[in-house]
Formats: structure tokens, C-alpha cells, sequence
């Protein structure tokens, strides 16, 4: 416990968020005691539980504890200096494992259960592993999991005993993830896509199919996507009707007909299963057709969406703007219920841009449920919580992110998620989030602003420059990569006004020190707070051309091409 | 999809009622006595999914609670459409929301016709000393509608479960009838009329004025 105060410590300067989030602190190593669940542990001596944090995120707990890797060492071991040396030099837990068997030290090593996902334990030696396959790995480490969360959080909380609020997210946010983790068709589709999962041969074979220009697989993907590139349609679910079809269609193509050696890659795959273990082949096709058909239609597809919906969007726009002066007791939140605190709001609030950002329609809608569960744990108390509650408290949330394009996302997700998924918890949400939608919708004036918008739509603006919805690249210095976000911009709005949206979304605290720049061919230039956000775009149409908003300091280099290509 | 071969009938089921008459409360109900611990912890009760076996077919009830509040009332078609059944829920001890119920009724029935079985509940037979809508009217109206009424009591638990087994068996006997036979029931025919009249009213909300 001390190497890991000291280690933790010995970087510690910045205030506690900031840390979490810097993937810099790869080497660091939380540990803890295994708590009360030992009696099912297939060991009694105490034992601790390893893992790096270097893809901890405080948003995603549960993602984080399934998919890193895990050791479990014994108390004795673990405190042997050498041991703790070798751990600190380690850049990743994989390559620890890897060292340890290599020096044959693996032994003295007990890894005791194999999460999902883990190379480790692959290495460890046998005996300890078949000890393991006998107790159901899996389910008992479920069941720690949640304890040693618990754990984790309260010696966090006792070596920095301040910053409550911080940890406090983290421990509901684990919670809700669990209740969500039991979305079993949701979770069970996901398990596939992993890149970590049995089926990521499956996945990368088709992925390789698609990229043989030779197959009829590739073919039909190609053309398929030049078709709907082509395409005159204006309407999105037409689009997205095909493009679903289009999906099943060449899934059942793959699994029926197969192309070139993808039977036998699914027999291989088979073979190397573990008794308990399954390949679901319509879940991992599911992802890589989303990959391969959403990912390079997205940007077409909402600026369908974004044209077909525009007075919606304009609509919702005015309608949360409104809200924000409305109280919750007015959107319909009973008295007896209290609205998710401002932390509770920040969690959901980075659930709905993941939800955002994300490409596979699934992704979409794991983080919306996500969003979700965080509010069922933010306002439960004795009484269940039913839609009465859930459906005002969602219509709050949304206006409170102001979540404008919270219509664009459902239609998408309706349209193109697998009909199947959309009947059971999934399409239950989806159905919430459109009614929130319609909830919002009312408190606005429709009159009013159809008739400016079918005014201004009659004259210039036709064509798709003008469209209500503009892009900006956010680079996340933190964590080092660019996020793009999309929000509604009337075409009469001024850079000031996209900023404030843009601070907004990006939860940026100091937006003084951050503007809006034109990026064009590598070069930067800011743009005025009075500039029209609409205009400069329609300027520079069909360059290599993008708005970012950054911090005005922040030295960035720009990826070449990535970004446009790339919505 | 091999599930839909081996023969698992999915059905689902809306929960209708005003904002206090219990859905919420008879739901968890259902779904407590069976499943006292997965589902529980989390205390969520807007969407559940429920296995039943019924003369050895699978059954599985995906069931969607919805808001009751008057304001929500528009949101009604979104919630109820590809519905096999409804369970449109009223307080015993108030007037207003069996009119309320006999509203769903009418908006069900002109929506979704005979694809729809309806089972109405009274709830709150624990406070049958408040009782103000009386039970003969009730079951004359479930009758006349062809309804199956019930008498429930979330807290007492009573007639839940009855509830939903009598409903699945319904739902049940008409999806095997119906790939056959697509005939609308009869009764579904009634009242088509009046239905008319009263949703426009039942559709006007306060908001949209």
C-alpha cells in the first residue's frame, strides 16, 4: 500500500480530475485488498487485485474494470521490493505479465480469476488456471467486481481525502453501469465487437474481405456506398431504410454464402473456444457493417438529417433555450423527486456526447442508456422510479445539456439499429428520448419560426452550406485527441454565440481563453466574435476547410486530411 | 432468431393510467415475486421483460410503462404502437381516472383496432371503504368493450399476477389465430362514432391549447 501512495503521490501536483484523465500516468498501478468476497476465491490468503490505469476514464468505470487487465497477486508477493521495482518500470500490465513469464517468475504469481479480455492469465501457469475454469472465472469476478470497485474508491478517497464530489461520480457512475451492464442485448451484441473477443479474427477477416477489391463483398460494399453517395434522395429514412437493408442483406451474405475463406475462418474461430464461450456472429458482422457502411456515410447522412429536420431543429433549439428558464417542477418533475445534482448532470452530460460522437449506432445507444441509468440512480429514493418520474427528468436533462440535436440522434438510431434490438430495453429508451424530445418541443412557439425559416429557406440558402447544423473540431488537450461536435447554428448566429454553445458542450469552465478558428490547409486564423459562422463556411466551400475551437494558447498540430473526411 | 424457430412468442405489453392510480407499483409487483433480485436493486420500473410458460409455449412480455401525467397524453401512439396488449390501469377511489381509462379505451381501439387485447385494472382494493367508481359500472364497461377486468391490489398483492397470466393467454390465443383468421373481433367495431368525438378532446392538451 505504501509503493502505491508513494507512486500515486509522487505526480500528484494538479487537482484530482486533472489526473485522472492524463493518459501520461500509464505506469501507475492501483491495488486494493479483496474484499469480502474471498470465501469464493479459490485462495484464502489475501490477495490483491492490479490493473494499470492508463485507459481509466472517469466516465467509464465499468468499461474500464471489464476491459483492463487484471492481476491477482498474493499480499506476501506483491510487497517483495523487487517485485514492486519490476512493477513500476512497466509501461503496461501485458508486457509486465509477459516479462514475469519469460523470467519464469510467473509462477510465483498468482493470477487467480481471467476477465474477460485478459492476456495475462493466458500466461499464468496452468494449474492455477484450471483451478480457475472449475469456479466460473467469469461469474466471480462479476460478483468482486463491484466490491472491489467499493474498495478501490475508499482508499482513493482516504489518500486524498478531499475532493469528495470527484469520487462521488465514480461510485454512482459504477453503480449505474452495472444496472446497465444487465441490458443483456445490448451488452451481448457489444461483447462481439470488441477488438479483444474471440471474434476479433472473425472481424478483422471481414474487415479484410471488404478491402480485397476482388470480392464480391467489397464490390457490393463499394458500390453500394458510391450509390448512396450519388444518390439524389433528400430524405434520411429512406437512406437509412436502404442502408439498414443493405446491412442484413450482406450479413446474411457472409453467413450463408460466405466469401473466400470466411467459413473456415468461423470453424477455426470455433474450434478455439472454451466450453463457456460462443461466437456471435450476427453481433460481430453487426459491428463490422457499421464500420464498413455508417462510417463513411455518416457525414452524408446528417446533412440529410440536419436539412430534413431543420425546422425541428430550430424548433428544439428554442425550446431549450426556453427551459433553461423553466423550472423542473414545470417540465413535470413531481415535488417528491429531485433532479440529478450538477456532478450526476456532468456524468450524463458526456454520456450524451459520446453518444455524439460516436459512429455505430450501437455505441449510440449504449451511451444513451448509459445517460440514462445515471439519471434512474440520481433520482431513485424509497419508490421505484417509474416512466412518471423517468420521463420528465429525461425532458430536463436534455434542455439542461442542451442536447439540440437530440431528434437527429434518436432518428438515427431508429434507422438504422437492427429491427430486433429496437423491441426490447434499447428501444424503450429510444422511445423516451423522443418524447423528451416532444415534451421540449412544446414550449416552443412553432408559428414564429416556421415562418422565418421557410422565408429564409426560399431565398439563397438553399443549398447544403446553410444547413442548421455546423461542425467544429474541439481538440482535447487533456487527452490528446480531437473530438468533432455538431450543433445548430441559426444562419444570422455570430461566432460569440456558437462560442458559448461550444464552451457549453465542451463543460470548458474558462472561455475566455479559447476562440474559434478557421483551419485551412494547416493554417489557423481566428475569427472574429462578430463573424458569421454560416458565411465563413459558405466562403470557403469545397476547400479543405474546418472550424475548431481551442484554447487561443494551445499549440496544435492538425492531422492532413482526417478532418474533413471525417464529420 | 433461433428462438423465433424454437417457438418464443415476444409480446408487448403498454401500461396505461393517470399519474397516481399504480402502474408503476403493480408492475414491480409482478416482476418482484418472481425475480426478487437482479431487477430490484436497481429500482427501475419503466421497461421489464418477463419469461412466461403457457401450455409449454415460451412467452416472453417486454412491458413499457408510460408517463400519466395529463400533459404526456400525446405522447400515447409512440409508446402503444406494435402493442399486443395494454393494461390500462384506474384507481377504484377515483372517478377520473376510469374516465381517463375509458379515454385509452377509445384512442386504442380506433388506433389499433382488434390487434390490441385490452385488460382493464381497478387498483387499490385495499381502500375499498374510499371507493367511488363503482365496481358493476366497471365490469359492465370492461364487458362492453371486451375487456377483461380485474381487481388489483399492488400492495396487498392481489390479482397481478392473475392479471398479466390472463393477458398473455389472450395475447397468446390470438397471435395463433390470427395468421389463419385476420377477422376483427366484433365488439372491436363499437362505438366507432363516439370514439371520433371524444379523442379530438382527449387529444387536445393543456399546452398545445
Amino acid at each position: 500500500m505504501k509503493w502505491f501512495i508513494k507512486l500515486f503521490r509522487g505526480k500528484s501536483e494538479k487537482p484530482i480530475e486533472r489526473k485522472w484523465k492524463t493518459e501520461r500516468f500509464d505506469r501507475k498501478i492501483f491495488l486494493d485488498e479483496q474484499p469480502t468476497s474471498s470465501e469464493e476465491m479459490p485462495v484464502t490468503e489475501e490477495v490483491y487485485a492490479l490493473t494499470t490505469i492508463r485507459n481509466f476514464q472517469c466516465d467509464s468505470i465499468s468499461e474500464f474494470i471489464v476491459e483492463s487487465e487484471w492481476v491477482f497477486v498474493s499480499k506476501e508477493k506483491l510487497m517483495e521490493p523487487k517485485y514492486q521495482e519490476r512493477l513500476s518500470r512497466m509501461s503496461s500490465l501485458t508486457e509486465f505479465c509477459k516479462k514475469l513469464s519469460k523470467n519464469k517468475e510467473c509462477r510465483k504469481t498468482t493470477v487467480v480469476v481471467k476477465p474477460p479480455g485478459c492476456h495475462c492469465a493466458e500466461l499464468a501457469d496452468e494449474e492455477a488456471e484450471e483451478k480457475i475454469r472449475d469456479s466460473n472465472p467469469i461469474k466471480i469476478f462479476f460478483k468482486s467486481v463491484r466490491d472491489l470497485w467499493k474498495c478501490v474508491c475508499k482508499t482513493i478517497k482516504k489518500i486524498f481525502n478531499k475532493n469528495d464530489e470527484v469520487i462521488q461520480i465514480d461510485e454512482s457512475d459504477f453503480e449505474i453501469t452495472n444496472s446497465y451492464l444487465s441490458a443483456g442485448r445490448v451488452r451481448a451484441l457489444r461483447g462481439g465487437r470488441t477488438s479483444l473477443g474471440a471474434g476479433a479474427a472473425l472481424r478483422a477477416y471481414a474487415l479484410h474481405l471488404a478491402q480485397d477489391k476482388s470480392t464480391t463483398f467489397a464490390q457490393n460494399v463499394d458500390n453500394f456506398i458510391a450509390c448512396t453517395l450519388d444518390s439524389k434522395e433528400t430524405c434520411p429514412q429512406v437512406m437509412m431504410r436502404n442502408m439498414r437493408q443493405f446491412m442484413s442483406g450482406m450479413k446474411n451474405y457472409l453467413v450463408k454464402h460466405g466469401e473466400r475463406e470466411f467459413e473456415k475462418e468461423v470453424e477455426k474461430e470455433r474450434l478455439k473456444l472454451k466450453p463457456t464461450e460462443f461466437l456471435n456472429i450476427d453481433a460481430i458482422l453487426e459491428g463490422v457493417m457499421h464500420r464498413l457502411v455508417v462510417r463513411p456515410l455518416r457525414s452524408k447522412l446528417y446533412t440529410l438529417l440536419a436539412s430534413w429536420h431543420a425546422t425541428d431543429v430550430r424548433q428544439l433549439h428554442a425550446a431549450i433555450e426556453r427551459a433553461q428558464h423553466v423550472t423542473a417542477l414545470q417540465l413535470g418533475v413531481k415535488e417528491s423527486t429531485k433532479v440529478p445534482s450538477s456532478a450526476v448532470l456532468a456524468v450524463i452530460s458526456k454520456h450524451f456526447l459520446k453518444m455524439q460522437e460516436a459512429d455505430s449506432p450501437l455505441d449510440k445507444l449504449e451511451n444513451l442508456l448509459a445517460a440514462i441509468s445515471a439519471m434512474f440512480n440520481a433520482i431513485r429514493g424509497e419508490r421505484a422510479v417509474g416512466a412518471d418520474d423517468l420521463l420528465p427528468v429525461l425532458a430536463w436533462c436534455v434542455s439542461r445539456c442542451r442536447l439540440v440535436c437530440a431528434e437527429l440522434e434518436a432518428e438515427l438510431m431508429a434507422g438504422l439499429l437492427p429491427p430486433a434490438l429496437l423491441a426490447g430495453e434499447g428501444g424503450y429508451y429510444l422511445t423516451a428520448l423522443f418524447s423528451a424530445v416532444a415534451v421540449l418541443k412544446r414550449l416552443a412557439p412553432e408559428a414564429g419560426s416556421d415562418s422565418s425559416a421557410s422565408c429564409r429557406r426560399g431565398s439563397e440558402c438553399s443549398n447544403r452550406e446553410t444547413a442548421a447544423v455546423v461542425r467544429v473540431a474541439l481538440p482535447d488537450e487533456c487527452r490528446g485527441w480531437i473530438r468533432r461536435v455538431a450543433l445548430p447554428c441559426r444562419p444570422a448566429a455570430r461566432v460569440r454565440d456558437l462560442c458559448r454553445a461550444l464552451a457549453h458542450a465542451a463543460a470548458i469552465t474558462n472561455p475566455q481563453d479559447y476562440a474559434l478558428f478557421a483551419l485551412h490547409d494547416g493554417h489557423e486564423t481566428m475569427l472574429n466574435e462578430n463573424d458569421c459562422p454560416q458565411e465563413v463556411m459558405s466562403e470557403k466551400s469545397g476547400q479543405n476547410f474546418v472550424l475548431a475551437y481551442k484554447r487561443i494558447d494551445a499549440k496544435i498540430a492538425w492531422p492532413q486530411q482526417a478532418l474533413l473526411s471525417y464529420p | 432468431m433461433s428462438s423465433k424457430i424454437s417457438g418464443t412468442n415476444n409480446f408487448k405489453v403498454v401500461l396505461l393510467g393517470e399519474g397516481c392510480v399504480g402502474k408503476t407499483s403493480i408492475l414491480l409487483r409482478y416482476i418482484e415475486d418472481k425475480f426478487n433480485d437482479k431487477h430490484l436493486s436497481t429500482l427501475q420500473a419503466t421497461f421489464l421483460n418477463k419469461k412466461l410458460n403457457i401450455n409449454n409455449k415460451r412467452i416472453n412480455l417486454s412491458i413499457w410503462d408510460t408517463a400519466g401525467q395529463e400533459r404526456f397524453h400525446a405522447l400515447g401512439p409512440i409508446y402503444y404502437r406494435h402493442s399486443h396488449g395494454a393494461v390500462l390501469v384506474y384507481d377504484i377511489t377515483d372517478d377520473h381516472s376510469f374516465a381517463k381509462v375509458q379515454n385509452w379505451v377509445k384512442e386504442l381501439k380506433k388506433m389499433l383496432g382488434a390487434d390490441i387485447v385490452l385488460v382493464i385494472a381497478g387498483n387499490k382494493i385495499d381502500l375499498e371503504h374510499e371507493r367511488t367508481v363503482s365496481l358493476e359500472e366497471a365490469e359492465r364497461y370492461a364487458e362492453l368493450v371486451g375487456a377483461k377486468h380485474f381487481h388489483t391490489s399492488a400492495k396487498l398483492n392481489r390479482g397481478v399476477e392473475e392479471l398479466f397470466l390472463e393477458l398473455s393467454r389472450a395475447m397468446l390465443d390470438r397471435s395463433e389465430r390470427t395468421p389463419t383468421a385476420p377477422v376483427p373481433r366484433a365488439l372491436a367495431l363499437a362505438e366507432d362514432d363516439e370514439a371520433a368525438s371524444t379523442s379530438t378532446c382527449c387529444w387536445t392538451t393543456p399546452s398545445n391549447g
